[in-house]
């Protein structure tokens, strides 16, 4: 067995220790699509107001031409991340842990399926001290 | 009569927010007679029969893009001389030689402001 298959095997979202790249850049590929669709929509609301509206400010017609730019970059992205994925490890000897993921991101939601949510009881603790 | 009372513009977008913000820059200029399409093909059957001054076509779009699409009008008999302006979001230095060898008159790179705009289309068409 290959250092990454041993490596995917021992994959566990309990354990809080080694996540697999593969595994977390599907999750990344998954957030990014769903982004697109957010965009997707957002661009086809703002449209129907567009032609509803009258008189935007010269300001408001540049900002507004980067939401095209914002939808096919994260459709691109999307893509590149679905397609790299599942060929994809961290270099030898390093390993990222589902600590430090918990660390980096506000929306940990996004991290379902390889981080665990925060041990409620702590959250609970921190309540009780403040309270 | 200015000639922002005669002229007539075709908007060539597939994202339905860049062809109103188009479509109302050109209002703000005072450019009523603009009709817009999401893509390439039902741009050249409309114009077979509706023709206008200048054609105004976003390059990135899929199945005909914006160099095509100037393909295609300048070989067709009823639409060889109409006016093109090329909106794109990166002025690949490529996509422009190509498009200005297709016959191109102008190119804009996205985002842009109205005034941008109005100055773009009055190198092809004159004073506004």
């Amino acid at each position: 067995m290959s250092d990454k298959e041993a490596r995917n095997t021992d994959h566990d979202p309990d354990s809080g220790l080694d996540i697999d790249a593969a595994s977390l850049v599907a999750v990344l590929a998954g957030q990014l699509s769903s982004l697109h669709s957010l965009v997707v929509g957002l661009e086809n609301s703002v449209s129907q107001n567009i032609c509803a509206c009258n008189g935007l400010s010269d300001s408001a017609i540049h900002t507004m031409q980067r939401v095209d730019y914002l939808r096919l970059s994260l459709k691109d992205i999307a893509a590149l991340l679905t397609h790299l994925g599942p060929s994809m490890d961290w270099k030898l000897d390093t390993h990222v842990t589902a600590e430090t993921l918990r660390d980096l991101v506000d929306m940990q939601d996004s991290l379902r399926g390889i981080v665990q949510p925060p041990n409620p009881s702590k959250t609970v603790h921190q309540h009780d001290i403040w309270l | 009569m200015a000639l922002r009372d005669q002229i007539r513009i075709m908007v060539v977008d597939d994202m339905s927010t860049s062809r109103g913000l188009i479509t109302q820059a050109l209002d703000a200029f005072g450019i009523r007679n603009v009709a817009s399409t999401s893509d390439g093909p039902t741009a050249l059957k409309t114009l077979e029969t509706s023709p206008v001054h200048l054609v105004i076509s976003d390059y990135n779009m899929p199945d005909m893009d914006g160099l095509q699409l100037l393909h295609k009008l300048r070989t067709g008999a009823k639409t060889k001389g109409v006016g093109f302006i090329l909106i794109t979001g990166k002025a690949d230095k490529a996509i422009i030689e190509h498009g200005r060898k297709l016959g191109m008159n102008n190119f804009l790179k996205k985002p842009f402001e109205p005034k941008d705009l109005q100055a773009c289309i009055e190198a092809v068409v004159g004073r506004l």
